[in-house]
């Protein structure tokens, strides 16, 4: 802010205060739209962390581990066999699904009857697992990962976003609607959307649950590669990537654990919440404030609304 | 004089109980007070024999050591998640605070090391009724989650106050001394350790027989109806965080204490898992169960270490890279196959194994 000076050089700093103002507002739009687009990302995350939860009533910890499984076969389709962006998408998220299916058929599928909280937990252990095997395999360091894809970038003034982070928006924005296309438009959609309202009934109607769930988690494991591509896209790919997967708790939570829009508001809460943050209070001296401060928003809000913004709230007295 | 099927109980070291009095001893059979008898003896002739110069060594105490100091943090998250229903992801974070806590006021004001211990238990409590305050309003994984919430303040807190903790470097202890003795070598510190464990055992083992332990379980079981009993969930749920933190804090200024520094990494969202992992894996809701998962969960990577290190030694040296992954792999591993094969823990193991052999002549007399 520049300090108003004496009376003779009013009309200078009148105009340095237009400028700095303008400043102010350029600064907070590029924040704001830097916020959105990474938010878009956190929700197709939160999204596949939803239709999961809402199919089989786990909270998938491993999405983290997940989204670099599902960037890695990406990887080997892509810079190692060769293969053309098109072709190696649709066979990287196919590769994505059949993983995801593998490991629900081995753990969560021996788990069905039991408590919620037993699959939760084994989504931890799985965590571990995964990480571990890919860390075993791929080793620790990083992969440079570059997709080249067309050059979108939008440079309209003093506002700036770069071209990786307007893809990650619009295929994170494009998944999520495919997914939305597939759940409330599709016979497997209804059936999904009928299984996780009753699995009894839902099974009384001649639904294969079993089935159902196995879809799910191709499904969400496949949504989770996207994103998991998009974010290895803006830098590197390795095993420790995973982490992003822990900014996807955070958006579930403020969202309401079983609600498809709450997954998208959520998102874009987190991102801007951390984009703003990394803008405004990052610079007074809290480093790393970044990384907490959806946390802390998780708090207030499960304080006030312990379902999320937009979950559904059960009527029962804790 | 007792009537006959009490002797026959006696004879059989049944579990069948008449009366209260009865049902809230410590040790409910004889092969229970005998187990414990044996290993008492056991520990003992460890110790005297480390005196002597023969038997286990440094190392060895120093595993021992870890062995206990999670035992003890393990036993309070298994007060919260087995006994009162409450899951917790930030149990590390509690332990995190006891060791600053025990480590400000050893370094800067010059306090005793057992009277630190125990202010940094009481201020992990206090730490802990603040963060066990939503649980009156969430459970299940909500609270999991509201928990780990916590654990990631509590860690920028202590990493990024640098004014107070020195952030990621760490707080530097001088050698603990307890009544004027040295704890610096391992065994003095296992010495003072296991009698404190073995209070602390007690203390929790009478917290779980006693009115505020069934008043946990009816929580955890139902807490409507056990609020309809007159228990009041808000004084009990309140309890059970306090309590455990307090574990976990006592825990952890140990733990500062044997490595003789404070850093936060040791303390980290991974070693909730862990911690919650020894409980799952021992068994939830029964204090023996944790003992076995402790040593289990804690005994794994250290035995992997060494069989790595001789496989680097006969084979190639190069394998010890793959010593982080592996143990990420078994740990993982662990916790998934026991989830699906083995939900009761380790305890379900043992309790058929105790079984068998409570009855072995007479398979088909008990009960």
């Amino acid at each position: 802010m520049p300090e108003v000076q004496a009376d003779s050089e009013g009309a200078v700093s009148t105009l340095n205060l237009k400028q700095s103002c303008g400043q102010l507002m350029t600064d907070l739009l590029q924040a704001l739209g830097s916020g959105i687009l990474v938010g878009l990302v956190y929700s197709l995350l939160g999204l596949c962390i939803v239709i999961v939860y809402k199919a089989s009533e786990a909270f998938n910890f491993a999405v983290g581990e997940f989204m670099v499984t599902g960037s890695f076969l990406f990887y080997i389709f892509f810079f190692d066999l060769q293969f053309p962006f098109l072709i190696a998408l649709p066979l990287g998220l196919a590769a994505a699904a059949a993983a995801g299916a593998v490991i629900e058929t081995l753990t969560i599928r021996p788990l069905i009857g039991r408590s919620p909280i037993a699959m939760t937990i084994i989504t931890l252990g799985l965590a571990f697992f995964i990480r571990a095997c890919l860390q075993l395999i791929f080793g620790s360091h990083s992969y440079s990962f570059f997709l080249e894809l067309p050059d979108i970038s939008i440079d309209a003034g003093e506002l700036l976003f770069l071209s990786d982070p307007l893809w990650a928006g619009i295929m994170a924005l494009l998944t999520f609607f495919i997914v939305m296309f597939f759940l409330f438009r599709t016979k497997w959609g209804l059936a999904i959307r009928a299984t996780s309202e009753n699995q009894a009934k839902a099974m009384a109607f001649g639904i294969n649950a079993k089935m159902i769930l196995l879809v799910v988690w191709a499904a969400s494991s496949a949504c989770i590669a996207v994103a998991g591509i998009m974010i290895s896209n803006f830098g590197a790919l390795s095993t420790m990537s995973s982490i992003v997967g822990l900014r996807a708790i955070p958006v579930v939570l403020i969202g309401g654990m079983d609600s498809i829009g709450g997954a998208l508001a959520g998102g874009i809460i987190v991102g801007i919440c951390e984009s703003l943050v990394g803008t405004y209070i990052e610079p007074l001296g809290f480093t790393g404030f970044k990384e907490v401060a959806p946390y802390i928003l998780l708090l207030i809000v499960v304080l006030i609304r312990p379902y999320g913004l937009f979950g559904t709230v059960r009527i029962e007295r804790v | 004089m007792k009537s006959v099927s009490e002797t026959y109980n006696d004879l059989f070291s049944s579990n069948a109980v008449f009366g209260y009095r009865q049902d809230e001893r410590i040790f409910r059979t004889r092969f229970k007070r005998f187990c414990f008898a044996a290993f008492m003896v056991l520990a003992g002739l460890m110790v005297a024999g480390s005196l002597a110069g023969i038997g286990a060594n440094e190392y060895h105490y120093f595993i021992m050591n870890l062995i206990l100091i999670n035992l003890i943090a393990a036993v309070g998250l298994n007060l919260l998640v087995g006994f009162a229903g409450l899951l917790s992801l930030g149990h590390a974070a509690f332990m995190c605070a006891g060791a600053y806590t025990s480590a400000l006021l050893i370094t800067r004001f010059g306090i005793p090391f057992a009277v630190s211990v125990a202010a940094a238990g009481l201020s992990a409590a206090a730490l802990g009724i603040i963060v066990g305050t939503p649980s009156l309003r969430i459970k299940g994984f909500y609270l999991m989650v509201a928990t780990l919430a916590f654990q990631f303040v509590i860690d920028y807190v202590i990493i990024h106050w640098e004014g107070v903790t020195k952030g990621t470097r760490g707080l530097e202890l001088p050698t603990p001394f307890f009544l004027g003795i040295s704890l610096e070598k391992n065994l003095s510190y296992f010495i003072f350790l296991f009698c404190l464990t073995l209070l602390l055992i007690w203390g929790a083992k009478n917290i779980t027989r006693s009115k505020i332990g069934r008043a946990f379980i009816a929580i955890r079981d139902n807490d409507v109806s056990a609020e309809i009993i007159g228990i009041s969930i808000f004084r009990y749920k309140l309890l059970s965080f306090g309590l455990a933190s307090f574990y976990a804090g006592v825990a952890g200024a140990l733990f500062a204490g044997l490595l003789r520094t404070a850093i936060p990494g040791d303390y980290s969202f991974l070693h909730s898992i862990i911690i919650l992992a020894m409980v799952l894996v021992g068994g939830l809701g029964r204090l023996v169960g944790t003992v076995f998962g402790v040593i289990f969960i804690t005994l794994v990577p250290v035995l992997l270490d060494q069989s790595v290190s001789f496989l680097a030694q006969v084979y190639d040296p190069n394998i010890t890279i793959i010593l982080g992954p592996v143990k990420d792999l078994v740990f993982g591993g662990l916790i998934i196959l026991f989830i699906i094969f083995e939900p009761e823990g380790l305890v379900g193991v043992w309790i058929r194994i105790r079984d068998y052999f409570r009855i072995w002549p007479l398979p088909y007399v008990s009960e």
